[in-house]
């Protein structure tokens, strides 16, 4: 079964991708795979601290590249 | 016949101490690069132009800089702005020596035709609408004429246009795909070189024929980024109201370059933010009223001045960035114009800015007036029509003034602090957004 939390962020990438949730592994560079520019990367950060009611620092807002990297920084974030 | 359409790219600063910040700071020159890697929507005209029985190849000067052997055609047809334009004459120049049929076009060759005649076995100056498939006629009958002028009006109005040939950019790493959607501009500021030089008229394609090259597009692309290629997109409400829509089915992610009224309909913003659009570049020119007074022939920006910060506040509120467009060395400025600068961005907020320095392209009324004052710094500069080289006097400062102003604000402007401050404030304006969208399906 699926991680929730991964589930969750599956879609919020998606929404900004515009794409299929399931259209990505967890390991893509989303800047490749998705084509996602720095515009982009911001959407999805935006998305990420509304979702998981997390404050990203600013200096890393550039610096999650793929889900697996999102997905760390949430568990490491309490 | 078989013919290789050659794209002109890669405009470098000239000026040692930009370039070098320009490695240090890369923000400011990203817009360039972004232009510089841009395909060349005009070429891809001209080969929808070209009759089915010749062949044609689609190449980016990069591509063949360094080889020895220069790929064979029958005919080259060479395509340049001002600041490439030497390189396209010394590529023309190899092709004709080993006697291949040359054929230069584009914005620069239509503002110097002569300079252009003379590396060229043909030109063609203005649109390639109307004359490409007649001097391809006119050659294989042995009669190609030294000179053919273009379409200069009418684009739209003679039939369906044509579909630019979007396939020939396949298995390329463009990062963006050009559509243009209108020509010309109803503003005449007096330093432009862009599509005013094309056509006197402002004109806009109707949205079906537009629609029809995003469906060709997104065919052949996977998620494509797109770039409207405008000098001036959305300048009439009822056309962007009918635009917009269409272009929301697509799902897209856009950029495009219009004018401050873009925020009059309060309506649009939004339209735009939900129909793909992460970035308007704006013209904006200068905070400074006096320095905009004068430079477009009705004072229009001048008279928008007033308007500045809450059209910019508007667009950036509803999530569409803005990328301030902004000119140093007017007339009017002073030395003190580039602190002014840097605190109207600052209030503006402005999530984007690019600052460039005037520049006297050759053909404009720019060029003519500073040249009748003797205030050009060489009688040709065309490779330094960059828009961050300096090649002219300024009015009310030096030149080294002018530059070393330029260098401080590009370090002010594309600090690292600065650009994060930027990207918070918009993940911020995100969120806001996002929150008050309806709720997703889970």
């Amino acid at each position: 079964m699926a991680d929730p939390k991964e589930a969750r962020l599956r879609r919020v990438v998606a929404r900004v991708a515009r794409v299929e949730p399931d259209s990505f592994d967890v390991d893509d560079d989303l800047r490749v795979t998705l084509g996602l520019d720095s515009l982009s990367a911001l959407r999805v950060a935006a998305g990420v601290e509304r979702e998981f009611g997390v404050t990203i620092p600013d200096e890393r807002l550039h610096d999650l590249p793929t889900m697996k990297a999102m997905l760390d920084y949430l568990k490491e974030t309490p | 016949m078989n013919i290789g359409l050659i794209a002109m790219s890669g405009v470098r600063v000239k000026t040692e101490e930009l370039a070098k910040l320009g490695v240090t700071l890369p923000g400011f020159v990203n817009r360039g690069k972004v232009i510089a890697s841009l395909p060349s929507l005009g070429l891809l005209i001209v080969a929808a132009l070209t009759p089915e029985e010749h062949e044609i190849t689609y190449i980016e000067v990069a591509d063949i800089r360094e080889v020895k052997e220069l790929p064979e055609f029958d005919l080259v047809g060479l395509s340049s702005f001002t600041a490439q334009i030497d390189e396209a004459y010394e590529l023309a120049d190899r092709y004709r020596s080993r006697g291949t049929t040359v054929v230069i076009g584009g914005t620069h060759t239509t503002l110097c035709p002569d300079e252009a005649q003379k590396h060229a076995d043909a030109i063609v100056c203005g649109g390639a609408e109307d004359v490409w498939p007649q001097l391809l006629r006119d050659l294989e009958q042995g009669r190609m004429q030294r000179r053919y002028r273009g379409a200069n009006r009418g684009f739209y109005t003679k039939g369906e246009p044509a579909m630019p040939r979007f396939e020939l950019l396949q298995g390329r790493p463009y990062n963006r795909i050009t559509i243009q959607t209108s020509r010309g501009c109803p503003l005449d500021c007096d330093f432009c070189a862009a599509s005013k030089i094309f056509t006197p008229m402002f004109e806009q394609k109707p949205v079906a024929a537009i629609e029809k090259e995003l469906e060709r597009v997104t065919e052949l692309f996977d998620r494509p980024f797109i770039e409207f290629a405008d000098d001036n997109t959305f300048v009439s409400r009822a056309w962007s109201r009918q635009f917009l829509p269409v272009l929301t089915r697509f799902g897209l992610r856009w950029f495009t370059e219009t004018d401050i009224r873009v925020a009059d309909d309060p309506d649009i913003p939004k339209m735009l933010y939900d129909s793909g659009c992460y970035q308007v570049l704006i013209g904006l020119e200068s905070p400074r009223e006096s320095s905009l007074d004068g430079i477009e022939r009705n004072n229009w920006k001048a008279k928008r001045r007033g308007q500045y910060l809450s059209s910019i506040d508007r667009l950036q509120s509803a999530g569409v960035t803005v990328n301030g467009c902004m000119i140093v060395g007017l007339d009017s400025d002073t030395p003190d114009i580039f602190t002014e600068i840097r605190d109207f961005v600052r209030e503006a907020g402005l999530m984007e800015v690019q600052i460039t320095c005037l520049t006297p392209f050759p053909g404009t009324r720019l060029y003519d007036r500073l040249k009748a004052e003797r205030r050009l710094l060489q009688e040709r500069f065309w490779d330094r029509c960059t828009l961050f080289d300096v090649n002219f006097r300024p009015k009310n400062m030096t030149v080294d003034e002018l530059e070393a102003g330029m260098r401080w604000l590009f370090t002010e402007l594309y600090t690292e602090d600065m650009m994060r401050d930027r990207r918070r404030r918009y993940v911020e304006i995100i969120k806001t957004l996002e929150g008050s969208a309806p709720a997703e399906e889970s």
